[in-house]
């Protein structure tokens, strides 16, 4: 016998992931949502033991705070977000394209600068980019490949189609925790993977590692990879030793590593051994402090002149930071079709970039309707909400935007679409996005789904651990029946 | 330049931090064992004959700290309630103590985060589950109604950490890393405690309580069931000699010595560590410890051996651990050396990094 859905749970009116406006499953997403309404009270039981199981493997983020750091439990939800695999493989075409061009653009950037004689960009934009690293210029890494790994927000809006909402190609966390979500929900919803097909996510670190590999400047023997991170102090710490581990990588900080005629060594205990790939987790200007950063203790004196002589590569490269930029990001439909001759499959946001004098006047007439985000912060950092900020705010915010248009973009404020979570003992729609990981190269690889995250408060759109937000494991099934 | 390919490879600084873990291990559980037995001796004895405290933070190392710590405050002959408390804490609860078994814990779990890629993810588990027990529960240390129960907890805790090392572990670089450094720390903690009993076996404590001393010590390194099976007299020679010498006891200092050299033969480069230590068996192997009691040189005996520790501490630290250009000077050790200081490598750990900058890109998504 089933449950009446809609007893069980009333979604807003945003859009939602798992029922339509009548409270019924979505297409795709029927048999999911018939297995958890059968579920009862039961799922509040099936909570408690996922936070148990988190607890006891360990898995955590690390909070920064002027106390210090501090781990937390990693807060995951154990209703998962679904998404039928037909939707999926659109999605995945839509992610490749957008990773290639913005490679093409890479090295199109360092190179000859085809797209800007040829009127596709304005230069202006890149003559104030922060990201733009001159000493890449003329630099061929294998391939041609600059950006390899890319973390992707996506959100629906109210028409449920994806949007791409940014690219994230400097160093891109997340992946760990749909790892380990999924470890999670296989634990506690083990006979949910027996009756329904959803798709793997764990071959993610196969395929990095492949990828990493394939770089190797010396082809032809097993590639020495190091994973660079900044320490245990670093928020992502915790993913950097997991996907060391699970690619058999070494861990290594800056001190781990010496550049030594020309190529880079670890310091092992049986003496130097030659790196032939540093997937590292550091931003560009702590990589090496004789050329980006004098005063810093992090990074390996003369790593960047081994890369730039082929001897080690560095995924992602260099310099790949510059792709990442919210202005970029509104050219990126024009973009992929001038290097691919193809229409974008995936839409971008509305995007008005206040470089732009009439767009700039347009942005500060809606001050209050639109979000407004400078182009190379992350983390959330310096994003304003129009119908969030106070008017002192907002005028600030507009000084701000006048004194430097050309480093801000505006955006419409989008009702993200909802999921049902557990809260305090009742389901209740949430807003959600999603970071699926992309992998460019010969053979690329989206994984089946992403990480999603949700704002745990009723009616925010802040979906970041660091501000309370929480994660799903993201199911991409495949409808059979 | 050497070019491995055949063994996986482990940085220097990996080593480094799998040699502090076991160190750390032995002497948490180490520290849990005298804290219980000297618990009971001094419930044993009535005031007068008590040693007071002070012999117990001599064994575990930590007067010299107890008493900066404290002041002109006090030291601990006494053994008031108050005393009790302070010493205690001092060595279990008490998380701004580099002494504390809570701190040592402390430090082992984040060794593990530096060493999480080669430690089994059981025993990483494990040692989770250690610190949030004794995070959660070192309170109850300070009753002497809980202490046995909470410092067996502990003990119960190491030593499954311990098994499902020794269990799971590859046996190779890694592993030998963190063994030798357990060994060099059990040996050390062994040598400090018979130093501080010496005095309570050669018969310095009074009357009816003077079996008390020896049985303690024993017990201190859970080996005085094994020695009243042997048959042996109780002489303070014979459980000195035991102690030093029996390498069927595996916290003698002998047996110590002799599965280091063991695990040292396993790793490359081990040359000079070698050397040094079979200096150190072949010197200890010459000790008649009856004579040693007789001429009242067992004090000055324990004090050369621990500086032989110390320096075979040193030397691994230079062979596996240093950045290794031996022709530039420039870098700076990262664990200062010092003996039997085991803490120091925890605040080195901690200043090597300053705080990064925010790389977590997990935006917002509005």
């Amino acid at each position: 016998m089933s449950v009446d859905p809609t007893a069980w749970y009333c979604a807003l009116n945003a859009v939602d992931e798992m029922v339509d406006r009548e409270g019924r499953g979505r297409p795709g997403r029927a048999r999911v949502l018939e297995r958890f309404t059968n579920l009862g009270d039961q799922i509040f039981d099936l909570q408690v033991a996922s936070e148990a199981a988190i607890k006891a493997k360990g898995i955590t983020f690390t909070l920064s705070s002027s106390e210090g750091n501090v781990d937390r439990a990693w807060p995951f939800d154990v209703l998962p977000r679904v998404i039928p695999a037909d939707e999926w493989r659109r999605v995945t075409e839509g992610l490749n394209q957008r990773l290639s061009a913005l490679n093409h653009l890479i090295a199109d950037l360092y190179a000859d600068r085809k797209v800007i004689a040829d009127k596709i960009v304005p230069e202006e934009l890149f003559a104030t980019s922060v990201n733009l690293r001159p000493e890449c210029n003329g630099v061929q890494p294998p391939g041609g490949l600059w950006a390899h790994i890319c973390g992707t927000d996506l959100v629906r809006d109210d028409s449920g189609e994806f949007l791409v909402l940014e690219d994230n190609l400097r160093v891109p966390s997340g992946v760990s925790y749909m790892l380990e979500n999924r470890q999670i929900s296989k634990q506690v919803l083990a006979d949910a993977f027996e009756d329904l097909t959803i798709l793997p996510v764990d071959i993610y670190t196969e395929r990095l590692a492949e990828l990493l590999g394939s770089l190797s400047p010396r082809p032809g023997r097993k590639p020495v990879i190091a994973l660079l991170t900044p320490g245990p102090y670093n928020s992502a710490y915790y993913e950097h030793v997991m996907l060391a581990m699970r690619m058999g990588a070494l861990l290594v900080e800056g001190s781990d590593l010496v550049v030594e005629d020309g190529v880079v060594n670890a310091l092992t205990v049986r003496g130097p051994v030659r790196v032939d790939v540093i997937y590292r987790r550091v931003d560009d200007l702590f990589l090496d402090p004789t050329v980006f950063n004098p005063d810093s203790v992090l990074g390996v004196p003369g790593l960047m002149g081994a890369w730039a002589a082929g001897k080690v590569a560095i995924a992602n490269a260099p310099g790949a930071g510059v792709a990442d930029d919210k202005v970029v990001y509104s050219y990126v439909p024009d973009l992929i079709r001038y290097y691919l001759d193809e229409e974008a499959i995936l839409p971008n946001v509305e995007t008005w970039r206040c470089g732009d004098p009439a767009s700039l006047s347009h942005v500060l007439a809606n001050l209050d309707k639109m979000v407004v985000k400078p182009a190379n912060e992350s983390g959330g950092a310096g994003i304003v909400i129009g119908s969030r900020a106070t008017r002192a705010e907002l005028d600030k915010v507009a000084d701000v935007i006048k004194a430097d248009p050309r480093n801000w973009i505006g955006q419409p404020v989008l009702q993200l679409s909802t999921a049902p979570t557990i809260c305090d003992g009742v389901v209740a729609p949430r807003h959600v996005d999603l970071r699926p990981f992309v992998l460019a190269g010969e053979r690329p690889y989206v994984t089946s789904g992403g990480l999603t995250r949700v704002a745990m408060n009723e009616g925010s759109l802040v979906v970041n651990s660091s501000q309370g937000g929480g994660s799903k494991d993201t199911w991409v099934v495949e409808e059979t029946s | 330049m050497t070019r491995i390919d055949a063994q996986p490879l482990l940085l220097s600084t990996t080593a480094e931090n799998l040699y502090w873990i076991g160190r750390y291990l032995e002497r948490t559980e180490q520290t849990a064992r005298v804290v219980a037995s000297h618990s009971e001796l001094n419930i044993d004895l009535p005031g007068d004959a008590s040693t007071g405290w002070r012999p117990l933070l001599r064994m575990i190392g930590a007067a010299h700290d107890w008493d900066l710590s404290r002041g002109d405050e006090g030291v601990p002959t006494t053994i008031d309630e108050e005393t009790e408390t302070g010493v205690i804490s001092y060595l279990t609860s008490d998380s701004d103590s580099p002494n504390s078994i809570r701190s040592a814990i402390a430090a082992m779990h984040f060794n593990l985060r530096l060493t999480r890629p080669v430690v089994p993810v059981e025993a990483a588990q494990a040692l989770t589950e250690l610190h949030l027990h004794v995070e959660l529960t070192s309170h109850e240390a300070i009753n002497r109604r809980t202490r046995t129960a909470w410092l067996t907890s502990v003990m119960r805790g190491c030593q499954t950490l311990s098994g499902i090392l020794s269990d799971t572990m590859i046996h190779d670089d890694a592993y030998y890393f963190y063994a030798v450094g357990r060994q060099l720390e059990r040996a050390d903690m062994t040598i400090r405690t018979i130093d501080v009993e010496t005095p309570a076996l050669i018969g310095n404590t009074p009357g009816p309580f003077a079996h008390l001393g020896w049985a303690a010590v024993l017990r201190s390194v859970s080996a005085l069931q094994a020695f009243r099976r042997s048959g042996v007299d109780p002489s303070p020679g014979a459980t000195i000699g035991f102690l030093l010498l029996d390498r069927r006891c595996p916290r003698s200092v002998m047996a110590c010595f002799e599965k280091a050299n063991l695990h040292l033969a396993e790793l490359p480069r081990n040359e000079a560590a070698r050397q040094v230590l079979g200096s150190l068996i072949d010197g200890l192997a010459e000790v008649d410890a009856e004579a040693l009691v007789k001429a009242n040189e067992v004090g000055s005996f324990l004090d050369t051996l621990e500086l032989g520790v110390a320096e075979q501490h040193r030397c691994i630290e230079q062979t596996w651990f240093a950045p290794r250009h031996d022709d530039e000077a420039e870098a700076e050790p990262r664990a200062e050396s010092s003996q039997s200081q085991t803490q120091t490598q925890s605040q080195t750990s901690v200043a090597a990094e300053p705080a990064s900058p925010a790389l977590d890109e997990l935006g917002n998504a509005t």
